[in-house]
């Protein structure tokens, strides 16, 4: 049997290149934890550059709408309010007029009524339009319902409305989030919808509430950014995040819109 | 034992080869540059069974084995690395470890004969230094030949120092020397299992369409 001798320069190069290609190999991990940290990193700073600017975004659309909700308000006060008041003031500084016949008091008297009968309904009107006392003072379904009476009597839309749940009183203020996104969400879908069939359903699910609201109007592409970016959208994701929740939408062409978000 | 284990790598190998040569044409420049490399490979592997049967000496073999493998495999990172720093390090790898590799071999020819350590040590860690570049650019993107990625950097780590022993092994006792060749062969098939992975992942649904 020839046993080849071992020499001892093979053996000392074998160790050496050995360890040269651990060392590498160890640096080469090294430097591989340090650049991929550095790359994480920038990741992670992008993303939540990105989450910042969405935040603006949402602010920007909340403070626009504020400022086009005074501006209404400001053209409603002074169309249907001041101007009937200024009216009536006038009718009653005529009645300081002396000699008036029975006729002209008894005229101008059904005038100043008729006028303020008319500023009470006006003002009536801005606060229910602000605020619906309905909702205010007896709670969120009956909120919804009276929603769903007003768009009915229109004549324009059928709302199906269906309860499933429970509404605690101690969630006012998150009751009315619930109530606005509806209003913005059937104000949409009558204008820009074009919708015929309304259904909005509460239910509860796992412990949360869950609101599923669909239509059969001219619907959107689900991958349409304008129709993301809308101010009234804006304001629903707004509304939808001060409630803890989350929201879908499901819509396509011609085919309505599906709305499903939990609070 | 070790026959049983070499066949069932190199039969791997031909499964992966066939399945990579079905969905040639639809794919991209790194797939086929991959699918070239495990032809060579069946290729170089076929032949030195065949002299082995002659009982010639299939040594110098393993030579065209690293070489191919180091330029086949330079190619695949350079299509698939991004960057120019990148690309630049792969084109500069292969001019250095060749032109040395061509220098030694054109001083000393005998080196041709038994494994070269110089060869063996540069090649597999060029390759790492690539397979890492591209593990780097993988992060937070999408996975793209990741189990291949995977195989030829657990191969490499585990088969380098193997090697690196291999001109010992003819002095080992009987009972020993061929333990470094189990080693390697066990590491093959799992090499050749992760492509296989690969193909089963990515390249199976794409064949299908």
């Amino acid at each position: 049997m020839k046993k080849d001798v071992i020499l001892e320069s093979d053996l000392v190069a074998i160790i050496l290149y050995s360890s040269a290609a651990f060392l590498l190999m160890g640096l080469v991990l090294v430097l591989f934890f340090y650049f991929s940290r550095k790359k994480i990193i920038q990741k992670e700073l992008e993303k939540k550059d990105l989450e910042i600017y969405h935040q603006k975004e949402l602010l920007r659309a909340g403070i626009i709408t504020q400022e086009e909700e005074r501006k209404r308000i400001a053209q409603d006060l002074h169309d249907d309010i001041s101007s009937k008041l200024n009216i009536v003031s006038l009718n009653t500084h005529l009645l300081t007029t002396p000699d008036l016949s029975d006729k002209e008091l008894a005229e101008i008297t059904a005038n100043i009524l008729n006028l303020t009968t008319k500023a009470l309904e006006n003002s009536r009107k801005i606060a229910h339009g602000l605020l619906p006392p309905v909702l205010d003072k007896f709670g969120l379904h009956a909120g919804v319902e009276e929603l769903c009476f007003e768009f009915n009597s229109s004549k324009q839309v059928a709302v199906h409305y269906q309860n499933g749940t429970q509404f605690d009183n101690e969630d006012r203020d998150r009751h009315l989030h619930v109530f606005r996104i509806l209003q913005e969400l059937m104000n949409n879908s009558l204008r820009h919808g074009k919708a015929t069939e309304i259904s909005i359903a509460f239910d509860e699910k796992n412990g949360a509430k869950v609101c599923t609201y669909k239509d059969n109007g001219i619907g959107f592409e689900m991958n349409d950014k304008k129709h993301q970016n809308g101010l009234g959208m804006k304001n629903i994701e707004s509304r939808v995040t001060f409630l803890n929740g989350s929201i879908n939408f499901d819509s396509g062409v011609n085919k309505g819109i599906a709305v499903v978000f939990n609070f | 034992m070790l026959n049983i284990l070499a066949n069932i790598g190199y039969l791997i190998l031909l499964i992966n080869l066939i399945l990579f040569i079905l969905g040639f044409p639809n794919q991209g420049k790194a797939y086929k540059i991959f699918t070239w490399y495990s032809g060579i490979m069946f290729i170089i592997q076929i032949s030195s069974n065949i002299l082995m049967s002659f009982k010639i000496n299939n040594l110098f073999l393993s030579h065209f084995y690293f070489a191919g493998q180091f330029i086949l495999l330079s190619f695949f990172y350079l299509v698939l690395l991004k960057g120019n720093y990148q690309k630049n390090i792969v084109k500069i790898g292969a001019l250095f470890g060749l032109s040395v590799l061509g220098v030694q071999y054109g001083y000393d020819p005998s080196l041709f004969l038994k494994f070269n350590l110089f060869e063996i040590f540069i090649t597999s860690i060029l390759l790492i230094i690539y397979a890492t570049f591209h593990f780097y650019n993988m992060l937070n993107e999408k996975k793209e030949f990741y189990y291949i990625n995977v195989g030829i950097l657990m191969y490499l780590f585990g088969s380098t120092v193997l090697f690196l022993v291999g001109n010992l092994t003819a002095s080992l006792s009987l009972k020993w020397n061929k333990i470094p060749w189990i080693l390697n062969a066990f590491l093959y098939i799992i090499y050749q299992v992760l492509i296989l992975i690969e193909w089963k992942k990515s390249f199976y649904k794409k064949r299908i369409q």
